[in-house]
């Protein structure tokens, strides 16, 4: 074939066989790359993640879209919003994505006040230290099952042990869970409980990366305590703080454990209902799948809501 | 100079590259999960529709064999005199099909809560048990086009010849009998303790309408330092419970059947309300909002309340407490008001189609029928027989004194906080109307609109 007189024929030849050699070059070169002899290595948990993770997530969207309810097998053919029209027209819809909205807000920044201030105090050095440490972090390595159950017998009324606390100060006993205005803040408390821990260690972890000169040159300039963290130190936590807001912000969307085992079953008090329990008696209880379907994916929208600020600032920095 | 760590310092493959990749393999993996979801969904000759469209016979095409898989039966008994009495379903099926391989297997409890979750999703996956325990009549209705027919079965050991009407009654759907009768319990109970009423002075017998009830309790507020009344508030469906009984003692079965048919007596549910809310906070236990209704039984056990009003499932209780015996240390009298009615609850298996093992579950069926089997269950679960030939010897007093009254009362109202008045979807609907206007402060007016357009 090379030896044609026909220089075109010849020229193109050439030019198929370098492109012949070139496009085996690539090949050979992606072979090699690391790409490929990775391959066993991350396939099978991103395998495992797409088809969990996102391959339920993509299920659940195509849920909603449809009619899907009782036992009958969904209707594919027929695909709109109608759930989310309903769902989002729903007062009791609306009622829980406020009551959930609150219990996030007010979980997650009482939580990381809290946590922010007890890294501050082990940070500046206390006696005993990793056991203060550790008694703070412990909470978080308990269930949600046996948390509910003893802040369900810590809030009795009569004989529970935050009354008898409160009564040694002269203040009366509350019906923490029978009144439906202290329930949910009762709820949140006992979430803040669990997971104030999980926030000092991830301040006191950004605390101990600053360096100890900021201290010792803020107190030079005569910056009182107070100042030198509100102005100095506190501003360095940002990324810390932003970390531990999305997890937090994920744990209060993840609430409906804790109620589910603190009340026994799937209808909680109206004030503490959440999207969660919603979604879930909507679809175990009623089995109506694509309404369901479309709560749960408000909540996701929701908790996408929470990360994308994240994400975008991490992106901004060029971390991602 | 070396990019991305790779040795041959390609930049053929960046990481962004790499998400754009994932996202287009995530999204062709996704296209085809719901491709095969589209098309594998639609098994069964399970009829239209899922509001009792008609089922059919499913499974008489010829005579089914014996398969090898094991008989698959779900029930909610998991603790208690429950558990132990599921106990006797599973060694007198072992004893008479021993070469029949069982699964009869519990799951979580609470009102059947799981129970209901777990078999909905097994139906609506196409993978139903052989049998699974719950409540027949209108709560059947939720599984119409879905289960067995077991007439049958009825046919060869002459159920309808031996079992309660009612009970016939609600195991029919679609005109076959699709469903056998375990248990009944009763509802319209007010438990009491004999020595805190003795030491009140309080006779059990004056305790017959509403009035002479509040009487009484204020006899016992002011003669002794218990509490006149035990309750548990912690879940609606307690409250609807209360709200039942209270309308059918003070105000009749006629308006409570008129409102299930669709009418409502707004006044007459106000008045009812009213007297709910009477019940639930005067002269009652203050933790109400936290206890459940074992731990609210606990107090009247212990001696420390009068009087407790929940289905005979609590008597249940009684009989495993130490030392505290039926008429001598705990009382039982119709709820104030409804002495001649039996408000009815009733227990039973059903048996979905296409489960597989068909053959060993109308085995299963017999069992559950069967005279034996229901006395040594009953008399274990608290509930009462619906086999009418059932001799007085069998059972103890107090159920003895319940069957009695099974065969000769002739009002049976349904209970509506256990799936027998109203379909399913109402039924949650009516325990939202007390979640959102009667849990804490106690919206009576608000409460009897909502709960009257519930069924309208």
């Amino acid at each position: 074939m090379a030896s044609s007189e026909d220089t075109v024929t010849g020229s193109r030849s050439i030019a198929a066989g370098e492109t012949q050699g070139d496009w085996r070059d690539r090949a050979r070169r992606f072979a090699k790359s690391d790409f490929v002899r990775s391959f066993p290595f991350w396939f099978i948990p991103f395998s495992i993640m797409g088809l969990g993770v996102y391959g339920g997530i993509g299920w659940n969207t195509l849920i909603s879209l449809t009619d899907y309810e009782g036992f009958q097998p969904p209707d594919f053919t027929d695909l709109d919003f109608d759930m989310y029209v309903q769902a989002l027209q729903d007062p009791a819809v609306i009622l829980v994505t406020k009551n959930t909205f609150v219990l996030m807000v007010a979980f997650t920044t009482i939580t990381m006040i809290l946590g922010l201030f007890l890294a501050i105090v082990l940070d500046r050095g206390i006696r005993y230290r990793e056991k203060v440490q550790t008694i703070y972090l412990l909470p978080m390595a308990l269930s949600f099952v046996v948390t509910a159950q003893f802040w369900l017998w810590m809030y009795n009324i009569n004989n529970g042990l935050v009354n008898a606390v409160i009564g040694l100060f002269g203040l009366g006993p509350y019906n923490w869970i029978g009144n439906p205005d202290l329930v949910l803040g009762a709820v949140v408390f006992a979430l803040i409980w669990q997971f104030s821990g999980y926030a000092m260690v991830v301040f006191l972890a950004g605390l101990q990366s600053l360096p100890d000169d900021q201290f010792e040159a803020a107190k030079i300039d005569g910056a009182s305590t107070f100042k030198t963290y509100w102005r100095v130190i506190v501003p360095q936590l940002k990324s810390s703080s932003v970390s531990a807001a999305v997890i937090l912000m994920i744990f209060a969307l993840k609430a409906f454990t804790f109620l589910y085992s603190m009340f026994g079953q799937y209808r909680v008090p109206r004030a503490t209902d959440i999207l969660a329990t919603k979604m879930v008696r909507e679809a175990f209880q009623l089995q109506n799948w694509a309404f369901a379907s479309a709560i749960a994916t408000i909540l996701l929208v929701m908790s996408l809501a929470v990360i994308a600020p994240y994400l975008y600032y991490q992106y901004k920095q060029g971390s991602l | 100079m070396p990019e991305n760590g790779d040795s041959d310092g390609d930049s053929f493959v960046t990481r962004r590259k790499m998400i754009g990749t994932g996202v287009a393999g995530i999204g062709a993996m996704v296209a085809g999960c719901s491709g095969d979801g589209g098309s594998g969904g639609d098994g069964g000759d399970g009829g239209d529709g899922g509001s009792g469209g008609d089922g059919g016979d499913g499974g008489d095409s010829g005579t089914p064999t014996v398969t090898d898989n094991p008989m698959e039966a779900l029930h909610g008994w998991t603790g208690g005199d429950g558990a132990a009495a599921a106990e006797e379903i599973v060694s007198m099926w072992e004893e008479r099909h021993p070469d029949w391989e069982h699964q009869i297997e519990p799951i979580g409890g609470d009102a059947n809560e799981n129970l209901n979750a777990t078999v909905a999703r097994r139906l609506a996956n196409r993978n139903p048990p052989d049998a699974f325990a719950g409540w027949p009549g209108k709560n059947m209705t939720q599984y119409g086009g879905m289960l067995q027919n077991m007439s049958s079965v009825y046919e060869e050991n002459d159920f309808e010849d031996v079992m309660h009407p009612k009970a016939l009654e609600a195991c029919k759907m679609n005109g076959e009998y699709r469903a056998v009768p375990l248990g009944s319990h009763r509802l319209n109970n007010l438990f009491y303790n004999v020595s805190v009423l003795e030491e009140a002075g309080v006779n059990p017998d004056d305790v017959t309408d509403w009035d002479s009830f509040v009487e009484a309790r204020q006899t016992i507020a002011d003669e002794t330092d218990y509490l006149p009344v035990t309750t548990t508030a912690v879940a609606p469906w307690a409250v609807l419970q209360y709200w039942t009984q209270i309308l059918l003692g003070t105000e009749g079965q006629d308006v409570y059947q008129e409102w299930i048919d669709g009418g409502g007596n707004k006044e007459a549910f106000v008045r009812a309300f009213e007297k709910t809310q009477d019940f639930v906070e005067t002269n009652t236990n203050e933790d109400r909002s936290t206890l459940s209704f074992p731990e609210a039984n606990d107090k009247l056990i212990n001696g420390e309340a009068g009087f407790f009003t929940m289905g005979n499932w609590a008597a249940g209780m009684y009989r495993n407490a130490e030392d505290f015996d039926y008429e001598d240390d705990w009382g039982w009298l119709p709820f104030p008001g409804t002495g001649d009615m039996y408000v009815w609850h009733l227990d039973s298996f059903m048996f979905p189609q296409d489960g597989n093992a068909p053959v060993k579950a109308e085995g299963f069926a017999e069992l559950i029928g069967d005279a034996e089997l229901q006395v040594a269950f009953n008399n274990l679960k608290g509930s009462i027989p619906l086999r009418t030939d059932i001799g007085e010897d069998e059972l103890d007093p107090y159920l003895n004194m319940n069957v009695q009254h099974l065969n000769n009362l002739e009002q049976f109202p349904p209970t509506l906080a256990h799936g027998l008045a109203v379909e399913p979807e109402k039924f949650d609907a009516c325990k939202g109307v007390i979640a959102n206007n009667f849990m804490g402060p106690y919206d009576a007016e608000a409460a009897a609109e909502a709960m009257i357009a519930v069924t309208e």
